[in-house]
């Protein structure tokens, strides 16, 4: 009888203290939705979730025209050339970042529109408004890094 | 004897590919509400989400998928013309999303659009044997609309689906 109450005691409090530690989990990994700014300022890219992954795409650009043709500028760059005709303003460039936990989002890819390079990514949350996020190619070591700000949301 | 060998080839080939029917499956998605807070001044973007409907095929035994056609049409046609251009994605949890339409630009004042396919849909077969497969569409707006826009989306696929 004892060690019925033991167990059930163990399994009370398994449960007391995991439900309140996975919403944190969830609420700490859709902290990184939002409108974000990377250090160049030339874009702004909004981070939404899809189906427990999380995917960012171009939603403003400084300069959306391309200054040769003045029409929207178009992924050029990309390899798949069926692509070309694609715009970047709308462009998906942040695809399928899972949350690893404790401020950490990976086994997603970062695309740049400047060379139509995708390299593997790591996002980190530095504090609620700032993002680390470092595009990589093999390992971690060997990438660039940059910091991206939270944009407040014109209501 | 070598044409008995070549007869049983033969035979063997016939029933071989008898083995794999391939079977042409539409699908037909209800109107989809496009999200969007309107975040940016000037024209902004907008996104809908909806699940692919794979009822009656049995996911384990796709050998080959392909999306054929998308056809969009608007639900208020007035709205239209503040369409500006139309990116079509599949996304699922166990593998990367994939492009697999667009259309740039979409042509003035036309309620029914179809999207140009893309060429290379290599992932798609592993999308397809995902639980749950969702399809994301992207529309860039020339201007911001009043109140939300409806689309409805018939999209075609052509799956070989072992027997």
């Amino acid at each position: 009888m004892k060690r019925l109450i033991l167990i059930f005691l163990a399994v009370a409090a398994t449960t007391y203290f995991a439900t309140p530690v996975k919403a944190q989990d969830k609420e700490g990994a859709d902290a990184l939705i939002g409108i974000w700014e990377p250090s160049h300022g030339k874009a702004r890219i909004k981070i939404d979730k899809i189906a427990d992954k999380y995917y960012g795409r171009i939603v403003w650009l400084k300069e959306p025209n391309d200054p040769v043709t003045g029409e929207p500028k178009l992924d050029k760059n990309n390899p798949d050339e069926s692509m070309h005709s694609a715009p970047l303003r709308g462009y998906r460039m942040l695809k399928d970042f899972e949350y690893q936990g404790d401020g950490e989002w990976s086994e997603g890819t970062i695309y740049d529109p400047e060379n139509g390079n995708t390299y593997s990514s790591v996002i980190k949350l530095k504090d609620e408004n700032t993002l680390d996020i470092r595009g990589y190619i093999g390992m971690k070591t060997f990438g660039r890094s940059d910091v991206w700000k939270r944009l407040k949301i014109k209501r | 004897m070598k044409k008995s060998l070549t007869v049983s080839l033969v035979v063997l080939l016939c029933f071989l590919i008898s083995c794999s029917e391939t079977e042409k499956k539409t699908i037909t998605s209800t109107s989809v509400a496009m999200i969007e807070e309107y975040a940016m001044e000037g024209s902004n973007t907008l996104t809908g989400v909806w699940e692919v409907d794979l009822a009656g095929i049995n996911i384990d035994n796709i050998e080959s998928a392909k999306v054929t056609s998308i056809k969009m049409e608007m639900v208020e046609p007035e709205k239209s013309d503040i369409l500006a251009e139309i990116i079509m994605q599949l996304a699922a949890s166990g593998t990367n999303m994939q492009r697999v339409a667009l259309l740039n630009p979409v042509p003035e004042n036309s309620s029914s659009i179809d999207l140009s396919i893309a060429e290379e849909q290599e992932n798609l077969v592993d999308l397809l044997k995902q639980k749950e497969v969702t399809f994301v569409a992207d529309v860039n707006l020339k201007e911001d609309p009043k109140g939300t826009i409806s689309i409805t989306t018939v999209i075609e696929f052509e799956l070989e689906v072992k027997q």
